[in-house]
């Protein structure tokens, strides 16, 4: 599609007004990261907590992910399944690790070192199966 | 322009421009920040609308018309006698025709909806002004949406480097 230029419309420089168009942005795993690297403004408006609440909290269906997958050599590996530029590249997980449970975009690891034992969050808006 | 109908309570919308429309109560309480004023007794028999001029006006008036739950002679809303899916597929068909505006248009409709509060008109305009730039570079989101890149050419790198699957 080719877009057009023009000058700055009001809407664009109201804060709460950019923020309404993007929390329209798909729920999917590339969108905010795309959005965070259009400008500083942008960044910061798409990092901030309670736009972030409201992202997640937009009636749409999550996406699915990929799936967590248990290797008989105890480890735990997670495959997307999501082509690009979704296709979010999975989160090291050193041999021991077990994933104990996922709900609701958070996933909860236990490790044999205390300290690797970790609950994780997915990008907003998505889901994962285990 | 609406038309005066028997038993139906009409209001006045004037825009800054000097135009005015009136409309029926329901079809304007559409708008939340109008109907909290119809409620709270702040309106008077003409209500200015500031900040909209009369053709954007006159669409948000145009899209109200069609959104308001209609009733028929025997009260029964129209949804009681059309299938609810049918009747929304109806309302999808008529939306996509009304929102293929020009860009300029369809920021002033996001304002005014934003303005009004009117949840179906602010989702309808975001939505396909999202549509439009999501397939797109993010030279051409800036370049559609007129927003400077303030990033040094270091920093936007480092932006790409550290979720350089989300540019693949």
């Amino acid at each position: 599609m080719i877009l057009r230029r023009g000058s700055s419309p009001a809407a664009l420089e109201d804060d709460d007004l950019l923020g309404e168009i993007l929390l329209r942005l798909p729920p999917m795993p590339s969108s905010l990261p795309r959005a965070s690297a259009v400008s500083k403004r942008w960044q910061g408006l798409v990092t901030d907590h309670g736009f972030l609440r409201r992202f997640r909290a937009h009636d749409r269906e999550p996406p699915l992910l990929g799936a967590f997958l248990h290797h008989p050599a105890d480890k735990l590996k997670f495959t997307p399944i999501l082509p690009a530029p979704d296709r979010i590249p999975p989160p090291y997980l050193d041999k021991g690790a077990r994933l104990l449970s996922c709900r609701h975009g958070h996933f909860l690891i236990i490790h044999r070192e205390p300290w690797m034992s970790s609950c994780a969050t997915t990008p907003p808006a998505a889901s994962i199966v285990c | 322009m609406a038309t005066r109908e028997a038993g139906k309570k009409m209001i006045m919308l004037k825009s800054p421009d000097g135009m005015e429309f009136e409309v029926e109560e329901a079809v304007a309480m559409e708008s939340q920040t109008i109907r909290k004023m119809i409620e709270d007794d702040c309106a008077d028999t003409a209500i200015l609308i500031p900040n909209i001029n009369s053709k954007i006006l006159s669409r948000v008036i145009e899209y109200c018309n069609k959104h308001v739950p209609t009733t028929g002679a025997t009260g029964a809303a129209a949804s009681d006698t059309v299938a609810p899916a049918a009747l929304a597929e109806d309302l999808k068909i008529w939306d996509a025709e009304f929102i293929k505006v020009n860009r300029a248009t369809r920021f002033d409709l996001i304002q005014a909806a934003s303005y009004l509060n009117i949840k179906g008109l602010l989702d309808l305009t975001s939505q396909t002004t999202i549509d439009t730039i999501s397939d797109n570079s993010l030279e051409e989101i800036r370049s559609f949406l007129s927003t400077k890149n303030d990033y040094l050419p270091e920093e936007e790198q480092t932006i790409r480097r550290e979720n350089q699957w989300a540019f693949q």
